[in-house]
């Protein structure tokens, strides 16, 4: 079958890519014995595919009307029983091989703390299609507005929305920011090796090019727009190759997204298992006014919230009028009028002293500490980390105005950040969790800090009156339990 | 006929009248039992690094210092003492028809509730010293990532089996009664 020929030509491509490296570096050591040499990788490959095959040979699965079996192991066998109505969503993936085959790799999302997600390798996508329709029988009823419009196409990035993605992607400004602070930390600490690598640096480019300082200063100041630019060309290629063509879409009662230049993915989530909506405006994206949207379902095992082990759905790049769309088709069942874009009036603002905790332990103690040691070794220049503090009071108010909530009587959104702002929100009928907490400070102030976990995670509205805080508590509740649909 | 009429605010059923169920009266004697190994761990710490460094450098001209280390130690060991005194009439729990209410701190004061239609299992432990003062902890597992658990240490033996029965129950009555309002729905449309 078409199942097991894929499923052992994956190990030997996945083991083989790995193989390759090794062999590569045997090469070099062994060439005088060439033929040794090959010898012993042909061998490494004959083994690595007997083991391919025992353990293919040992993976069974089976699907009935109402679970999924998954056997597998050889020396440790597992089994994986999984529900249907449990699943949270089922997710495909297709590498290149794959693609020449026709097949695609199902990823299952459960909820539960027990760590253990499914895949299935290499079977038919019309399979996949069958198991869909199997979760979508056993999962809550669709209302009928969510019904009509099968395999309507939400939304499509084209090619110059996806280089966007990757000219936004905040982890290049990580990396610039990682890069700047080794740098200056190789400065601080030992100058004499910044400035060795500093002046053959310069003494290469003077004797090949043949200028002076000037101009090798240029080259210099070159060289570094040419690393961010490669930094930027190679986060726009990562983004090709992980958007390329995306496309989200509405299924029957579901919503999936399709992406990939190379690695095709499909994410396809259960609206009525969306727990929370994330929506993140960075700086750049702030300019372009655009968002970018996550829809999370129910996390399972201990995966932090954020991880990518998460199977969440993702859209990198959405305008606001695309993110009211996707809102309405996620979580309009389960709240009607909720705003969920980070500029809006109706946000409540925080109260101011919610900058207190983070200038006393962002800024006051460390400082006080810092500048307590720095005097011991250094004298009087030690004062120089007391300016600290009055760096971490523009910082803490930025955040205190980016902190703020809004809520209807069915959700609550919450809004923060430092630079980049991020909005929570969540229906109140998938709350699991309700904290109300109070610091000595709130306490003299009659604040409180409201505290939600959801299945997919902690959402946390700081600093606001006691009484509100316990009447959206008492109300998250009321709603949560006179409502008997199940929450997943 | 989906009814589905406005509920007034004030109307709602809140945490603030309730009565809160104190801790069994052993717990004190337990978080002291915990704190009185703290407090020889770290004494045996202290004691050990000054030796230590007496022994290594020669601070004839701090040795001066050595006793005065004692005085914050001192007066650590005098709160981390008198802390469960302290701690534990502020803890306590309400068990409601709806969900189960867990209350506790002394400085930084958190109210937690878990409905129990959110509820995925319960459970009871103890340890050995917990045994002997006839002492249990209920822990109440939420969906999701491990943060949304509840955990009441330091009830009484009976009180947390009792509780534990109790959620159960709770839980599966709901359950059913989900199922019955899903085929309903289902029914409808």
């Amino acid at each position: 079958m078409l199942f097991f020929f894929g499923r052992t030509v994956r190990k030997l491509v996945a083991n083989g890519t790995n193989v390759l490296a090794s062999a590569a570096g045997l090469f070099v050591l062994l060439k005088q014995h060439v033929l040794l040499a090959a010898t012993a990788v042909v061998l490494v490959l004959l083994v690595l595919a007997v083991v391919a095959v025992i353990r293919y040979l040992h993976f069974r699965f089976k699907v009935d009307d109402e679970r999924v079996l998954i056997r597998q192991g050889v020396v440790r066998k597992t089994q994986l029983d999984m529900r249907f109505d449990r699943i949270q969503g089922i997710s495909t993936e297709q590498s290149l091989v794959y693609r020449m085959l026709g097949l695609v790799t199902i990823r299952f999302d459960t909820a539960g703390s027990t760590g253990n997600e499914g895949y299935l390798p290499a079977v038919t996508p019309e399979f996949t299609d069958l198991l869909r329709e199997r979760v979508d029988t056993s999962a809550v009823a669709p209302s009928e507005s969510v019904a009509e419009t099968r395999g309507a196409v939400i939304l499509r990035l084209e090619p110059r929305d996806v280089a966007l993605v990757g000219l936004t992607d905040p982890r290049v400004t990580q990396i610039l920011v990682a890069g700047v602070a080794v740098l200056s930390f190789l400065y601080q600490g030992s100058r004499e090796v910044l400035d060795a690598l500093f002046n053959v640096a310069r003494e290469a480019v003077v004797g090949v090019v043949g200028l002076g300082f000037l101009a090798g200063l240029v080259v210099a100041v070159g060289l570094v727009i040419g690393v961010v630019g490669l930094l930027i060309l190679a986060s726009i290629a990562w983004a090709f190759l992980r958007y390329h063509g995306f496309e989200l879409r509405q299924e029957a009662s579901a919503v999936s997204s399709h992406a990939g230049l190379l690695t095709r993915r499909d994410v396809v989530v259960e609206v009525s298992k969306i727990q929370q909506l994330h929506v993140v405006q960075g700086l750049i994206m702030r300019r372009l006014q655009r968002f970018r949207l996550d829809a999370v379902p129910a996390t399972s095992g201990n995966a932090a919230p954020s991880s990518d082990a998460v199977e969440k759905l993702r859209v990198p790049l959405l305008n606001e009028r695309q993110v009211e769309e996707v809102r309405r088709r996620t979580i309009a069942d389960e709240n009607p009028a909720m705003r969920i874009a980070p500029e809006c009036d109706a946000y409540v603002a925080v109260s101011p002293y919610f900058m207190w905790p983070g200038v006393l332990w962002g800024g006051l103690v460390p400082a006080v500490v810092a500048t307590i040691v720095l005097s011991l070794f250094w004298g009087a220049a030690g004062l120089v980390c007391l300016a600290w503090i009055g760096l971490s009071v523009p910082l803490a108010w930025l955040r205190w105005r980016r902190q703020a909530y809004l809520h209807d009587d069915d959700g609550l959104a919450s809004r923060s950040g430092l630079l980049a702002r991020r909005v929570d929100a969540f229906g109140f009928r998938k709350v699991q969790r309700v904290t109300v907490r109070q610091s000595p400070l709130q306490r003299r102030r009659g604040l409180a800090t409201l505290s939600v976990s959801l299945a997919s995670g902690n959402v946390s509205v700081p600093f606001i009156d006691h009484d509100t805080a316990r009447r959206l508590r008492d109300y998250m509740l009321f709603k949560a339990e006179v409502n008997n649909r199940p929450w997943y | 006929m989906f009814v589905n009429p406005e509920v007034p605010l004030e109307s709602l059923p809140t945490l603030d009248e309730l009565d809160w169920q104190p801790l069994h009266r052993n717990f004190v004697l337990r978080l002291e039992v915990r704190k009185v190994a703290q407090v020889l761990t770290v004494c045996a710490g202290v004691a050990g690094v000054q030796l230590l460094v007496a022994a290594v450098a020669d601070l004839s001209g701090f040795s001066w210092l050595f006793p005065w280390v004692w005085i914050p130690v001192a007066a650590w060991i005098a709160i981390a003492l008198a802390w469960p005194i302290l701690d534990v009439p502020r803890r306590g729990y309400a068990v409601r028809d709806k969900d189960i209410a867990y209350k506790s701190g002394v400085l930084w004061q958190t109210e937690t509730v878990v409905p129990y239609n959110r509820v995925q299992h319960a459970e009871t432990g103890s340890g050995p010293i917990d045994r002997s003062l006839s002492l249990a902890r209920l822990t109440v597992f939420t969906a999701g990532t491990a943060g949304g658990d509840l955990r009441i240490d330091g009830l009484g033996e009976d009180v947390a089996e009792r509780l534990r029965v109790f959620i159960i129950d709770r839980l599966r009555g709901l359950e059913e009664r989900a199922e019955g309002a899903a085929a309903v729905d289902g029914a409808d449309s």
